[in-house]
């Protein structure tokens, strides 16, 4: 054991937090599912009978019928909008250019959830963008807001970077060879695709798909303001109960949207074992050599607009001079902007929201760090089921997480206080950091440390010497990532406040329930441009420390070498 | 370089050192040897063979299951690599990218809180010992194969260490530089007068440098010796076979003779093989050596300063032999031939 003190006490700290936290909140919720609230108000203690109300009755179902069917469709049609992106993206022939499209695919990632939807409602209104533009030319008006197609719509677009990020991946790693062979014993453009091409990448369609249906079921925000009440979803489902009081149906609900997400995890880990050809020899392709044909480029152009219309709306909604979503706005105004320095209880939020984000980031990054470092430098036993248990709330949706926070840290007499939402914020971020620097540890490499050691250092030193340079780009990314996952986090602090506090996107949200004018388009605007101004400066130091170039030199370009000089 | 310590015992010592892992992958079985004050000591054998695994034994980034590590007779139990005197070159050198060759070199001062002119001066000694001044304010990426081998050199021996170990250094070089830099590592050896315990793979390499050497397999050391002994005199069928070509004949002994796919062998001694090298072999007409076989020659390789003859005898066996002169010159490819050599010629192995 003592050889593995190290690793374990590297561990501690992670693991106590989730079993203290994430395991005790989730077991504290299976508890409240076998109670019953019965109509008087008695709660009833150790009865399945909460359980049996919820398989048995028909609405339940529909429910959660209503639930595969959203996610099934925001699925598809993010497959069907992010492969063709991605396979452009990858057939674009300049790495620059690449970067950009990336870049623009990744960008409404940085702005608010609640933001996005809130375009997409300025888009899809009955007075909106849309209509504005299909009236005219008489296929207008269509009623597309507060029912599921506007819900899709948004969902895909929110959603459409972990479809897109997963397919490059695939493609990238896909050696050019292949399809020049495949080429080369006569296969068309099209069957080299569909024989060669398609075939290799499904592990990456799989993935993205994955993500993208587990995120699309549990997603609350989008579906709870553009469905209109009329989408009724598990997510949604749960916030109702918890609203009616009627909280062991709740953590039913909550049980059954888990046990979906871990069936779908199933489903698709089987169907990414079966497709999945044996994995590709590292041979990362510096992009394809192919020309890059115009329809592509058409392609790019048409999923760039529709990626970056929501934010150009709010931009220039923001400006408008009338307190209704219509288009085009009617005249330009200010006040919007005047009116947002006048809400209560904004500086509040968005001054908690900081300290939350700030706080969850820093812990979520020691703490994430030192279990990346145990499991990938070590090799003690447990080392499998800690990688397991420390990734497992990303299969919990945030809603269930939230609803068990909220009963747990009323048990626990922490509620209401920032202690709570730091540590609930650090839970969900915690997975994204290991994920993050574990990756870049596995690619970092371990001499370096074991030389730091021997010249002199002592363990902790030497990780600072030797691997944190290695590691540093990857550090910042995940900090970034954190940082801004709980800064955005919507699904699980709606739970999580007392009547007294607010977060910024929960104030946004709350207000989105109320109101439709554009003081939400102001306060978007302005949260694009801070997003905007963090990534520039990220970008900046990241390709001062040489990031970029290490990425875009392809392997075949020497590193400036000196000739051998005659003194050997 | 004189370090602390006893002047007269040897620098490093290793006893019954045995390492096994948690997955059951071998790592070593038994390891005993010592090196002295000053030697250049490699271990040689095929990869897996545990010589990487000892090494790192001794540099203290690994522990071993049981055994004992002595560094100028102090015993190094529980001591981690950072506090250990030696120091160790990397075989993919682990030279820091975000440090020039200067600071590369300074680590190991600098952790050690020298003062900066100290450092300054250390370095420059250590970039003209490996030939490099002038080189400091580079970045590794900027250099050779063979200036960053030699930089990785630099810098472990910057900490003055009682024993530098080198983890096959030159494995990632071609030939030509390989052959220069083994020219180079000598010398240095010889300039700073420190210990060095090589590990290597390639024979070659071994078999030039070391003032001894220690030939693993299996975990286990074959044979330690200097090496023309280890070629000379094999101990064991491993050696024999693992340190230059051979031809092995395994069998029983009966009465002098060792009876052996059908031939028999007149040998020194009882055993249960004997290797004869080829250039101990003889292949022509009218032999007068005291093991003498008829076979048909199989094929001629030329080799500039040497040719080799393989014959291949009635009973099936393939006999190599190596010669110098131009005897056999008249011979070609399919001649009935005499091959054979004398009962000198033959190393008697028991194990």
């Amino acid at each position: 054991m003592r050889r593995h003190r190290t690793a374990y006490l590297l561990a501690a700290p992670s693991v106590v937090l989730l079993a203290g936290v994430f395991a005790g909140a989730m077991l504290t919720l299976l508890e409240y599912s076998f109670h019953q609230y019965l109509p008087d108000g008695t709660d009833i203690a150790h009865t399945t009978a909460t359980w049996q109300t919820f398989l048995t009755g028909g609405y339940h179902w529909q429910i959660v019928g209503e639930t595969v069917v959203l996610g099934l469709i925001t699925t598809v049609a993010a497959a069907v909008v992010g492969y063709p992106t991605a396979y452009a993206l990858h057939r674009v022939r300049q790495s620059r250019w690449r970067y950009v499209g990336l870049f623009i695919i990744f960008a409404p990632l940085l702005t608010s959830v609640v933001s996005r939807t809130y375009g997409w409602e300025l888009i899809l209104g009955d007075s909106g963008v849309l209509n504005s533009l299909l009236e005219p030319v008489g296929l207008g008006p269509v009623e597309l807001l507060y029912e599921r197609s506007s819900v899709v719509i948004a969902l895909v677009h929110i959603l459409l970077p972990f479809m897109v990020f997963p397919i490059t991946q695939s493609l990238g790693q896909l050696d050019p060879a292949f399809g020049e062979a495949a080429g080369d014993l006569g296969a068309g453009a099209f069957r080299r695709f569909v024989k060669v091409t398609l075939p290799l990448t499904t592990p990456g369609l799989i993935g993205g798909a994955q993500l993208v249906f587990a995120l699309s079921i549990s997603s609350f925000a989008t579906p709870s303001l553009l469905g209109g009440g009329r989408v009724n979803v598990l997510a949604t489902e749960i916030y109702d109960n918890v609203n009616n009081v009627d909280w062991p149906l709740a953590a039913v609900s909550s049980y059954a949207l888990l046990a979906l997400a871990v069936v779908a995890l199933g489903v698709f880990g089987w169907l990414q074992r079966r497709t999945g050809r044996a994995e590709q020899g590292g041979v990362t392709a510096a992009g394809a050599a192919s020309s890059g044909a115009r329809g592509w480029s058409v392609w790019l152009a048409i999923v760039y607009v529709y990626v970056l219309l929501p934010l150009v709306i709010i931009v220039i909604n923001s400006f408008s001079s009338v307190s209704y979503g219509t288009w085009p706005p009617p005249g330009l105004s200010a006040k919007w902007y005047a009116n947002l320095f006048e809400q209560e209880g904004l500086g509040a939020a968005t001054l908690l929201s900081l300290e939350v984000a700030i706080a969850a980031t820093i812990l979520a990054m020691v703490i994430g760090t030192a279990v990346a470092v145990s499991l990938v430098r070590h090799r003690m036993p447990g080392r499998g089921p800690l990688q397991s248990f420390v990734l497992s709330p990303t299969v919990v949706p945030k809603v269930a997480f939230g609803f068990a926070g909220f009963i747990y840290l009323h048990r626990l007499n922490l509620f209401g206080g920032v202690a709570g939402l730091v540590v609930t914020h650090t839970v969900i971020v915690l997975p994204f950091v290991v994920i993050v620097v574990t990756a870049a540890l596995m690619r970092a490499d371990a001499t370096l440390d074991a030389a730091a050691k021997d010249l002199g250092a002592a363990p902790l030193r030497a990780f600072r010497l030797a691997t944190l340079p290695q590691i540093r780009p990857a550090l910042i990314a995940a900090a970034l990532f954190a940082f801004v996952v709980s800064f955005d986090e919507v699904d699980m602090t709606v739970f999580l406040l007392s009547p007294d506090q607010n977060t910024l996107p929960v104030w946004m949200f709350v207000y989105m329930q109320k109101f439709q004018d554009p003081t939400l388009a102001a306060l978007s605007t302005l949260l694009i441009v801070a997003a905007l101004a963090i990534a520039a400066t990220v970008a900046v130091l990241l390709a001062r420390s040489g990031v970029f170039s290490s990425l875009t030199t392809s392997p075949e370009e020497p590193v400036a070498k000196v000739k051998e000089g005659s003194s050997a | 370089m004189t370090g602390a310590g006893s002047s007269s015992g040897p620098d490093a010592e290793l006893r019954g050192i045995r390492k096994v892992y948690d997955n059951g992958a071998r790592g070593v079985e038994q390891v005993d040897f010592t090196v002295a004050k000053g030697e250049f000591f490699s271990m040689l054998g095929p990869s897996g063979c545990g010589k990487s695994t000892t090494l790192r034994i001794l540099a203290g980034l690994e522990e071993p299951t049981s055994g004992e590590v002595l560094i100028r007779g102090e015993p190094m139990r529980g001591r981690p690599a950072h506090r250990r005197p030696t120091n160790m070159v990397f075989q993919r050198l682990a030279l820091f990218p975000h440090l020039t060759v200067a600071d590369n070199i300074a680590f190991g001062p600098r952790l050690r809180r020298r003062p900066a002119r100290q450092v300054a001066e250390i370095v420059g000694s250590m970039l003209d010992l490996v030939d490099l001044a002038g080189y400091g304010k580079r970045y590794p990426a900027q250099l050779s194969g063979g200036q960053q081998q030699r930089v990785a050199i630099a810098r472990a021996l910057a900490n003055e260490p009682a024993v530098l170990l080198l983890d096959e250094p030159l494995g990632a070089l071609d030939l030509r530089l390989r052959v220069q830099m083994q020219q180079a590592l000598k010398r240095i050896q010889h300039d700073s007068g420190t210990t060095f315990v090589y590990v290597t793979h390639d024979q070659v390499e071994a078999l030039t440098m070391s003032d001894r050497m220690a030939v693993m397999n299996e975990g286990r050391i074959e044979q330690i010796g200097p090496p023309a002994e280890l070629y000379r005199s094999p101990a064991t069928t491993f050696t024999a076979t693992f340190l230059g070509d051979t031809n092995l004949f395994e069998g029983t002994y009966e009465g002098g003779l060792l009876e052996s796919e059908g031939i028999g062998v007149k040998v020194t001694g009882p055993g249960r093989a004997v290797s004869v090298r080829p250039e101990h072999v003889a292949v022509g007409r009218g032999l007068t050596c005291a093991n003498r076989y008829h076979g048909r020659l199989e094929d001629v390789i030329f080799q500039g300063a040497s040719t080799r003859y393989h014959v291949r005898l009635a009973s099936g066996v393939l006999v190599i032999s190596e010669r110098r002169e131009e005897a056999g010159s008249t011979l070609t490819v399919g001649d009935e031939v005499e091959t054979g050599w004398d009962v000198d010629a033959g190393v008697v192995l028991n194990h």
